[in-house]
């Protein structure tokens, strides 16, 4: 996995999610359409490809689970690594410089 | 049950499959659910992206996995290449590409081919569903059922007490139940059930308990009547709450309470039934007068589960075994004696179960049958188009394979892409089929559905057999239509490509076999054209057909007051009030009161005695009787012709009178006036009077003749519980009157049970199977009409374009357009001509088989013919006009220098 940034929006909204809490792989989709309201759709097959490549490149593991009356139909709990947590911390800094320096701009301020 | 996400799951690889499949299962169940309670579209949505994902994201992952494999070996390809690998192995990559590069031709055929397989599927998903899918019980295999239909309940209680025979017997019986508590109906499918009912059939609640014998006793349990309902109807009415067990539910005006749920996929034991609400047959005499002892009253069926090794025949033998025993304990007394021997005689047979009973079968059997030969012909169309198109690209491809062949490709190799590229657009055209037919077999058991207490419901989730089929008949497709173009890559020799291209004007084989292929299709869709034309005649022979009455606006209530608490000789004057009272409502022009009405569900015969006629010719056919009151003739604006008509003083304790319709007159009393004459009925003493003479109308089926019809004094019978009431409006829609009426019997009496229906809706409904037939028909004869123009338009131009130099040159030498234009025209008119009468031969052919579902037409008839070729005429001339007007108009010099 190429941890460098820029993030695609859906694999920053994946590490979002975790980062909140660890939970389950539809709780993640779910989390994912809720706060980007609806932008990314996050289809099953998608959320899982991504997934893969962000465990494979050490971003994501497999979290112990939760609560033991927790149902195991829904599949393994996930968590962010600290190398994940950097990264989007990293992202989230390219992003805050990013609005700050359109922020400064005035032909932005024209357009809105 | 297979889920159809299961087997898309399986385009992951199986290393990502062990990994995520248990969170992607629960993912993918969640959003279809979500989807599915947002309605159709958005369920179709989820359906398109999760099929769309399998197959991209899948694919790519298997790749990305692939290239993390270290090779084991590196197989070196070569043209003669032997091992199995590279024999098998496929360039897909390259056939999708080549798919690409003609994207017209590759929609085109994706797109027919998916109507194709879907409408076949959809089909086949019904039949599935109806009659090979067994009921969702624990080992139906072993479940059997008394041959054949119903039983009586003491007939049950005898099978019962010997019940040890089997592995568990129980029974059931269908029944409609009122859910409303008072006013207007609310009927939902119920059944009564025996005591271990669900302990034989192996169906554990999901929620409570099921129904166990001692809830079986008669007048109910220590609880009180009790009620087990679905899954369905705890969502739909209770919102799925938890706590439904021991709440009230009226049934039929009494109140019963839950005990239990039962699981989401039973649905009881009739296919095309969801049963609601199911009662222990105990509670019966709390419902209606009861038929627990009645001995000829036929209304139960009987199942038994099988012991683990006995067969059908062993059963049968053992219950032939105690048949006398059974027989004689159960003899109705009042009947005749040879009744009572042919009784005790009848032996009693076991049949399987496995698939449950079915109404449903025998009555839509017959049209399924025609609609699924219909879209098989259409599927034939289909791969002939795609044959055709395939063909035509394979020609214009000659160079091109010529070459690879040059270059030293086999041709085992060069075939086999085409057969991959066939493979590719089947699949693809198999997926979308797929979701079509998901829709398609929905829509279709919709219409089946006629009103609400007659909701056909099948389960249609595809299982392994519907996908089996699916991919049959893609693999089917592709053998018939990739072989054609494989084929022809044999002929290709390596040094056509030195050769000139375009020059080539005569001699090609392949065209040869593309215009077979026209003839084809042409054939064929004459022969759907004539089909669809017979079946709308008949729909429009029966909508247009003088009925004899005004139907419209005419709007009839079914009154039952058996939950009145008025005793049964008050029946009477209670109606009557009844019929006072919608009188009386706003913008109610007139109100009549009868035992049946038009099209109606119920329908009563009698035997009949008339001085002078022998017994027998007075039974055949026996005639229809109906009861009305005065104003019923005027509210379905029925003249009389010869008489008078039911009046008011006709009532019980004046000489018996009847009104009797024209065919009745003229058959009974030829060449003499019917009115005065005097016959006998079902032998009742009293001689009845004809006072009148109505004109005829429809009695009960819209495809039967006008049929003799007595209609007797409703105020001369004994009034039953059971009343139906026909309102004519004074004006606009009769639905609209609905509520004021339902007040205005709710104040006479707020307990009798009323059921509202227009009635014409009750006709429509009643041709339910003609529409369905001619619109399906009616769609894919369009379909391969669409079809066949394509393929002659195909076909033409493309043989246009191979004769430009020969056009350019006839142009050079003096030819006008015109005679350019006629040409073409005279070629493709050969085509469609053979092609009109090999289609009329098979039509002609064909049609008799049509005879039983048609009404007005004959299945040969001329006008039909003709019409249907000359509409087939009409389109071919179309479709190969267009070429030929662009051939005229090339400039000779332009013609000549292309090529």
């Amino acid at each position: 996995m190429n941890a460098s940034t820029p993030l695609k929006p859906a694999v920053f909204h994946i590490l979002l999610a975790l980062a909140d809490r660890d939970s389950h792989g539809y709780a993640v989709m779910q989390a994912v359409r809720e706060q980007s309201g609806g932008r990314v759709p996050m289809p099953t097959g998608s959320f899982y490809r991504h997934l893969s490549k962000l465990l494979d490149g050490g971003l994501v593991a497999e979290a112990a689970r939760k609560r033991a009356d927790d149902d195991p139909r829904r599949g393994s709990y996930y968590r962010l690594t600290p190398l994940g947590q950097k990264v989007l911390a990293s992202e989230k800094q390219r992003l805050t410089d990013l609005v700050a320096a359109m922020g400064g701009l005035k032909a932005i301020k024209k357009l809105q | 049950m297979m889920r159809l996400y299961d087997l898309l799951l399986r385009a992951y690889p199986p290393a990502f499959r062990d990994r995520f499949g248990e969170g992607m299962r629960h993912a993918l169940a969640s959003d279809l659910a979500r989807a599915r309670s947002r309605g159709r579209v958005a369920a179709a949505m989820f359906w398109l992206i999760t099929i769309w994902q399998a197959a991209s994201l899948g694919l790519s992952a298997r790749r990305a996995e692939r290239r993390q494999r270290p090779h084991k070996f590196s197989p070196i390809p070569t043209s003669r290449g032997t091992s199995m690998q590279t024999f098998f192995s496929i360039d897909w990559r390259d056939a999708l590409r080549s798919l690409r590069a003609t994207p017209v031709i590759t929609a085109a055929a994706v797109l027919s081919l998916a109507l194709g397989i879907g409408a076949n599927t959809a089909l086949f998903t019904i039949f599935n569903s109806l009659l090979l899918k067994t009921l969702p019980v624990r080992e139906p295999q072993q479940l059997a059922v008394l041959d054949d239909g119903s039983w009586t309940y003491p007939i049950w209680e005898q099978v019962k007490a010997r019940g040890t025979m089997f592995d568990g017997v129980f029974a059931w019986s269908n029944f409609g139940i009122d859910l409303a508590p008072s006013g207007a109906t609310d009927m939902v499918a119920g059944a009564f059930v025996s005591g271990r009912t669900f302990e034989v059939l192996g169906v554990s609640a999901q929620l409570g308990r099921t129904i166990t014998p001692d809830d079986d006793v008669r007048g109910g349990g220590p609880g009180g009547p009790v009620a087990v309902i679905s899954h369905g109807l705890w969502q739909k009415r209770y919102a799925g709450a938890g706590d439904v067990v021991g709440k009230p539910i009226s049934v039929n005006r009494v109140k019963y309470s839950i005990i239990g749920v039962t699981p989401p996929e039973f649905f009881g034991t009739e296919v095309g039934r969801n049963v609601e609400v199911m009662i222990p047959f105990g509670t019966e005499p709390l419902l209606r007068p009861s038929a627990l002892d009645a001995r000829s009253t036929w209304w139960l069926e009987i199942f038994a589960r099988l012991k683990p090794g006995q067969s059908l025949a062993d059963a049968t033998s053992a219950l032939r075994g105690l048949q006398p025993l059974i027989r004689t304990a159960t003899l109705p007394q009042d009947w005749s004696d040879s009744e009572k021997a042919s009784y005790l005689k009848e032996p009693l047979t076991i049949v399987s179960a496995a698939t449950g009973r079915s109404a449903l079968r025998s009555r839509f059997e017959e049209p399924l049958n025609v609609i699924m030969a219909v879209v098989g012909l259409v599927l034939l169309i289909a791969c002939a188009n795609i044959a055709s198109l395939l063909v035509a690209r394979a020609v214009s491809r000659r160079h091109e394979l010529s070459l690879r062949l040059a270059l030293g490709a086999s041709r085992w190799r060069i075939s086999r892409q085409l057969v991959a590229e066939s493979a590719l657009m089947s699949i693809a055209g198999g997926a979308i089929g797929l979701a079509f037919a998901y829709w398609g077999s929905r829509m279709l058991v919709r219409q089946l559905t006629t009103s609400a207490t007659n909701v056909v419901f099948l389960d249609l989730h595809f299982d392994w057999r519907v996908l089996g089929f699916t991919a049959l008949v893609a693999l089917m497709t592709t053998t018939i239509f990739g072989l054609a173009p494989a084929s022809g890559t044999m002929r290709i020799q390596p040094n056509e490509v030195l050769r000139e291209r375009g020059r080539g004007v005569a001699g090609d084989a392949r065209f040869g076999l593309r215009n077979v292929l026209v003839v084809i299709q042409v054939a064929l869709s004459l022969a759907l054209v004539v089909a669809a034309a017979l079946f709308g005649r008949t729909l429009s022979g029966l909508t247009t057909r003088q009925l004899g009455f005004v139907p419209d606006p005419v709007l009839t209530i079914s009154l039952n007051a058996g939950k009145t608490g008025v005793p049964k000789d008050q029946f009477g004057p209670l109606f009557d009030q009844v019929v006072d009272a919608v009188k009386a409502v706003p913008g109610v022009a007139n109100v009549g009161a009868s035992f049946t009405t038009p099209v109606g569900n119920a329908a009563w015969n009698t035997r009949l005695e008339v001085p002078g006629m022998p017994e027998a010719s007075s039974m055949r056919p026996a005639p229809w009787v109906n009861t009305v009151t005065p104003d019923w003739f005027a509210t379905y604006g029925m003249t009389i012709v010869d008489g008078r008509s039911i009046e008011a003083t006709d009532r019980i304790g004046t000489p018996k009178v009847a009104v009797v319709n024209q065919t009745f007159a003229t058959r009974y009393f030829p060449g003499r006036r019917a009115v005065g004459a005097r016959f006998k009925v079902d032998r009742e003493a009293d001689d009845i009077e004809i006072v009148g003479v109505v004109a005829d109308a429809v009695y009960r089926s819209l495809r039967a003749d006008m049929a003799p019809t007595i209609f007797f004094a409703q105020d001369q019978q004994p009034a039953g519980r059971d009343l139906m009431l026909s309102v004519r409006a004074a004006g606009g829609s009769p639905g609209a009157l609905t509520r004021s009426i339902a007040d205005a019997i709710g104040r006479v009496n707020p307990l009798i049970a009323m059921t509202f229906r227009p009635l014409s809706d009750q006709i429509g409904a009643s041709l339910v199977q003609e529409r369905l037939v001619a619109t399906l028909s009616g769609f894919f004869g369009a379909l391969a009409l669409m079809l066949a123009g394509l393929g002659l338009y195909g076909v033409t131009s493309h043989a246009v374009s191979r004769q430009r130099a020969e056009i350019g040159i006839r142009m050079a030498l003096g030819a006008r357009p015109a005679g350019i234009v006629a040409m073409v025209l005279r070629r493709t008119s050969w085509l469609v001509g053979i092609g009109v009468i090999a289609g009329a031969a098979l039509s002609f052919w064909g049609a008799t088989y049509l005879k039983t579902l048609l009404y007005g037409v004959q299945p040969r008839d001329l006008l039909t013919f003709v019409g249907a070729g000359a509409v087939l005429i009409a389109v071919g001339l179309v479709a190969a006009w267009l070429p030929a007007r662009r051939a005229a108009k090339v400039e000779p010099t332009t013609a000549l220098r292309s090529s």
